[in-house]
């Protein structure tokens, strides 16, 4: 099918279309920063052979004056005293392009700074640094959002990871994946968001209850992730990207096809593909028994875009299969004890690549068609419609004692997530200084069960509907946004061996509004405040039974009300020549957050006695700061920082929330050495600290949490231009030292330490395969 | 053209859409009655006296609706004569399905994978288990040897042990885990 696809997409880009000659041809786009995809303010554009000049505008954007078909050379001035970015373009219909700037260590030296132009924004959108996001390529998706200040992820073992946000996760953090929220069976600790992190390059975090657009639910943020842009561009070329890990002797290979037909023009695809596979992973001290995980994922994605009109067609499967670490996987409270005592798991484990019992098979699919239409110069319209499939298997360490059941090798549990989702935007300017947007969105979602009962089978109907202003000024931006949302839930469930069925209905409104102002050359000061709130998820509704991954027995209450946050946060950068600095501060005041209670007594079962918890709602505050600098000692050698610190409370009994992470630092040291011609070598060294979690109640959880812990991570990373593309490879080692450590955030520290050193190799090719005549 | 271009698309929507491999199934179809997977709900112990004077005692732990919902509905407590010995015998049964799946026939079958361990609080009686998977002991059969009267409780438990059976109880998942109040008088 992948191939025929492919197939498919190569004979449709090769139809040809002709166009008429005639001198009426615009050419306009924006000039973009290749790094973080930006828009670059004020560029010079030159046309040489008609001697004409453009200026961008503060958002990039400029546009040429009508040309008759030819074959002309642009030069693009990006920045006063860089070298500019020459290129060639057959203008022979209107064209619509995204000039990326690609700024280097060395260029910006060069800059003569006289004046800081900021990217203001009153909304704190954060990314990860493009070191960064090397250092994170071919890990997880929660690695790469980690690098962010303020994030750090919820794990589950070594292979499942979901990010943290501001102390918060799971369904308080939304994840928007290629323009779609991602909807799986989020509710789950274990449950990591099925994304593949070599396609989803993309990065990007909203925190706080301010995005509006995107959800009610984005209690502490949202991430956003979406593959590279596709952008029309004549021949086929590609990418491979290889990575390779000492721990786990692990190994992932991906690369991706792109192009565009010069006779098609305005129409690009891509094609791309995945396959990550590791062995048993190694603490410092011994193998940690069934940690072996592999992983498939492919895409492919379409996109016809004129001046006015565009639509676009994805598709993208993930699949993995998962060990789930042997050691932790525990009949009963007792089991659990002695699992706890154990100076090292009591089951030791060997090499191999093999996946046994216990594990997990997931798999997600999505398809997403949207389309724009630019009516005129002020109004817009885009519509997403989204499909996704979700498919959520946990094999029991055990097969069953009946032997014609255990033959079927069935899961002991498997869940099927349906999600419909359609969107429609209005974008729109009312004056020169005030655009907005207005939204519809709808979603519907069904999920069932086969085996065990966890949670029921579920129908759920979402409709929402927003409103978003922005006055934007040369130094001050303001913007609000309401929202109102309403969601049915309709629950199938067995009780007494007599088919229910119950009925919910959530509906409220949430605002946020936000502003930002530069002062002088160097600072912006950013605040704002919002609301968000969202549904009880179903498992704290109806889940009901023995948690074996936690020895738990959870009992949901279907009397749960809406949880609701309100927000607020301020934040402050500096920025100029030889330095960047970002502090954030935030509040977040919540009314009906959920939480497992323990509740006495224990539960008596045939394992023996289980503690019961109990899903309630009480008053919860949390607040905190993320920091980053960078600091340019020389143009050389750079030094940098992040940080974080959570607080979180339950104000209801004044104790300490659990769960929260812990304070954290991590400094880092660059030295980057530039050779002629754009090669380039950068070394990094990181250092991150972690405290202990001392702010914790006494006996609130099984095991005291671990001591803080330092690591030491270097990476090395050697960078050249072959043809006008960026190859790169490079060597990293983390946890150089082998430290033995425990995470406090890893929900298998009760049974084993964290893996031990791993040195890695990445490569990354580009490639052309089918070159067109210069253009 | 335009004629051309949307054809060209609507041609490429079609083929992404026969690409998705899963058909669509309809949103939440209600499961079939509760209980597909299998349950262990219940466990008898039978005790019948070697010396052939004291009645047989039985005593049995049910809990019909598994781990969690309602609480188990019998837990009896162990009744033994003084100074006696005792031939046991262990039995698991599923009592959520009709008829009522004896689960014993499978530990047995995979006796190598399976123990029981046995262990007295209080009580004056010593447990022997008088059966084996042909290389180590297995405890589904049990000789219990009383004394003086007392009270206390017994553990029983059901190792599982796929491929690292060694005799010992540390190790392996434990499937059952059962404290029954034993009173010998």
């Amino acid at each position: 099918m992948f191939r025929f696809v492919f197939v498919a997409f190569l004979l449709l880009s090769h139809f040809g279309v002709s166009q008429v000659d005639s001198c009426s041809f615009v050419f306009k786009g924006q000039v973009m920063d290749e790094h973080d995809n930006t828009s670059v303010p004020f560029a010079k554009l030159q046309l040489k052979e008609l001697n004409l000049s453009v200026l961008a505008d503060s958002n990039g954007m400029f546009q040429f004056p009508p040309v008759c078909a030819g074959t002309y050379t642009f030069s693009c001035f990006h920045h006063i005293g860089c070298e500019p970015v020459k290129f060639q373009r057959v203008i022979q219909s209107n064209l619509v392009e995204q000039i990326f700037i690609e700024f280097h260590f060395e260029e910006i030296e060069e800059v003569n700074v006289t004046h800081t132009v900021f990217k203001m924004s009153s909304i704190s959108v954060e990314k990860p640094t493009e070191l960064d996001r090397n250092y994170a390529s071919g890990k997880t998706l929660g690695d790469l959002v980690k690098q962010i200040p303020g994030v750090s992820t919820l794990n589950t073992g070594s292979s499942i990871s979901k990010p943290i946000v501001h102390g918060m996760h799971s369904n308080r953090v939304l994840v928007l994946n290629n323009e779609i929220r991602q909807e799986g069976q989020q509710w789950g600790s274990e449950h990591a968001p099925e994304i593949d992190p070599f396609l989803s390059t993309e990065v990007s975090l909203i925190k706080g209850a301010s995005a509006v657009r995107y959800g009610s639910d984005a209690i502490a943020g949202v991430i956003i992730v979406a593959p590279k842009p596709l952008k029309y561009k004549a021949g086929v070329r590609g990418q491979w990207m290889g990575t390779a890990f000492s721990n786990g002797r692990q190994g992932a290979t991906s690369a991706y096809l792109e192009g565009g037909c010069k006779r098609l023009k305005h129409f690009s695809w891509r094609a791309q593909g995945t396959y990550k596979q590791s062995g048993t992973l190694h603490t410092p001290r011994y193998f940690m028994k069934n940690t072996a995980s592999k992983e498939y994922n492919f895409s492919l994605a379409s996109k016809y875009e004129t001046t006015r009109f565009g639509v676009e067609l994805f598709y993208s499967q993930f699949n993995t299969d998962l060990g789930i670490f042997a050691g932790a996987h525990i009949g009963n409270l007792t089991d659990l004890n002695t699992a706890f005592n154990a100076e090292k798991p009591l089951e030791e484990g060997s090499f191999t690549y093999a996946i046994n019992r216990p594990r997990q098979h997931i798999e997600h699919e999505l398809f997403k068609a949207s389309a724009h239409y630019q009516l005129n110069e002020k109004n817009k319209l885009v519509f997403i419609y989204g499909r996704q499939y979700n498919l959520r298997q946990e094999y029991d360490k055990h097969f069953s004692y009946n032997d014609s059941i255990a033959a079927l090798n069935l899961p002991a549990f498997q869940l099927t997530l349906m999600t419909y989702s359609g969107d429609v935007k209005w974008e729109h300017q009312w004056h020169k200084n005030v655009n907005g947007e207005i939204g519809v969105s709808f979603s519907q979602q069904g999920n069932s069960y086969q085996g065990r009962f966890f949670v029921p089978n579920f129908k759920r109907r979402n409709v929402g509907i927003y409103w978003i202003e922005t006055w934007k000024l040369k130094t001050f931006e303001f913007e609000a946004g309401i929202r109102a949302d309403r969601t049915d839930l309709e629950v199938y469930m067995y009780e007494n061996a007599v088919l229910k069925n119950y009925s919910h209905q959530f509906q409220r409104v949430n605002a946020s509004v936000g502003g930002a102002k530069v002062f002088g050359h160097h600072w912006v000061v950013r605040l704002n405040a919002g609301t968000a709130w969202r549904p009880p998820s179903i498992n704290e509704l109806y889940s009901n039974g023995l948690h074996h991954g936690a020895a738990a027995i959870e009992i949901g209450n279907r009397n749960l009300e809406v949880e609701v946050s309100k927000n607020v946060q301020a934040g402050v950068t500096y920025k100029s020549a030889k330095s960047v600095f970002q502090l954030d501060v935030y509040h977040n005041a919540m009314d009906g957050f959920i939480y497992l209670k323990p509740t006495l007594p224990p539960a008596l079962t045939i394992k023996g006695a289980f503690p019961v918890f109990k899903y309630e709602q009480v008053d919860a505050r949390f607040s905190g700061v993320d920091f980053y600098f960078n600091y340019k000692l020389t143009p050389q050698v750079h030094l940098s920082g992040k940080g974080a610190i959570v607080r979180a409370f339950n104000s209801t009994s004044n104790s300490f929330l659990v769960g929260i992470p812990a304070d954290r630092f991590e400094p880092g040291f660059t030295y980057i050495h530039a050779f002629k011609k754009e090669r380039n070598l950068v070394a990094n060294l990181s250092v991150p600290f972690v405290r202990i979690q001392d702010r914790v109640e006494e006996n609130s959880d099984y095991v005291a949490p671990p001591n803080g812990y330092v690591l030491v991570n270097a990476q090395i990373t050697y960078s050249f231009l072959v043809r006008q593309q960026e190859c790169y490879i490079s060597m990293e080692i983390n946890n150089m030292l082998n430290q033995s450590y425990r995470d406090y955030l890893n929900r298998f520290r009760y049974f084993s330490d964290e893996v031990g050193r791993s040195i890695g190799v990445k490569l990354k090719v580009p490639f052309n395969i089918q070159k067109h005549e210069k253009n | 053209m335009k004629k051309i271009k949307l054809t060209l698309v609507a041609a490429t929507l079609l083929v992404a859409v026969v690409a998705c491999k899963k058909e669509t199934t309809p949103p939440s179809t209600p499961p079939p009655p509760a209980n597909e997977e299998e349950l262990i709900t219940s466990v008898r112990l039978t005790f019948v006296d070697t010396a052939g004077i004291h009645p047989t005692v039985v005593a049995l732990f049910r809990d019909i609706d598994g781990p969690g919902g309602n609480q188990p509905s019998v837990f009896d407590t162990i009744r033994l004569k003084p100074n006696a010995v005792y031939a046991a015998s262990l039995e698991f049964l599923n009592e959520s399905v009709n008829p009522v799946d004896d689960i014993t026939v499978e530990v047995l079958e995979e006796a190598t994978d399976h123990l029981v361990c046995y262990s007295v609080f209080g009580a004056n009686a010593s447990i022997v288990r008088t059966d084996s998977d042909g290389t180590y002991e297995l405890g589904i059969a049990s000789r219990w040897t009383t004394q003086g009267a007392s009270t206390g409780s017994t553990q029983v438990v059901l190792k599982h042990q796929p491929g690292i059976k060694n005799g010992s109880c540390d190790i392996g998942d434990s499937d059952i885990e059962l404290s029954f109040v034993t009173i010998i008088q």
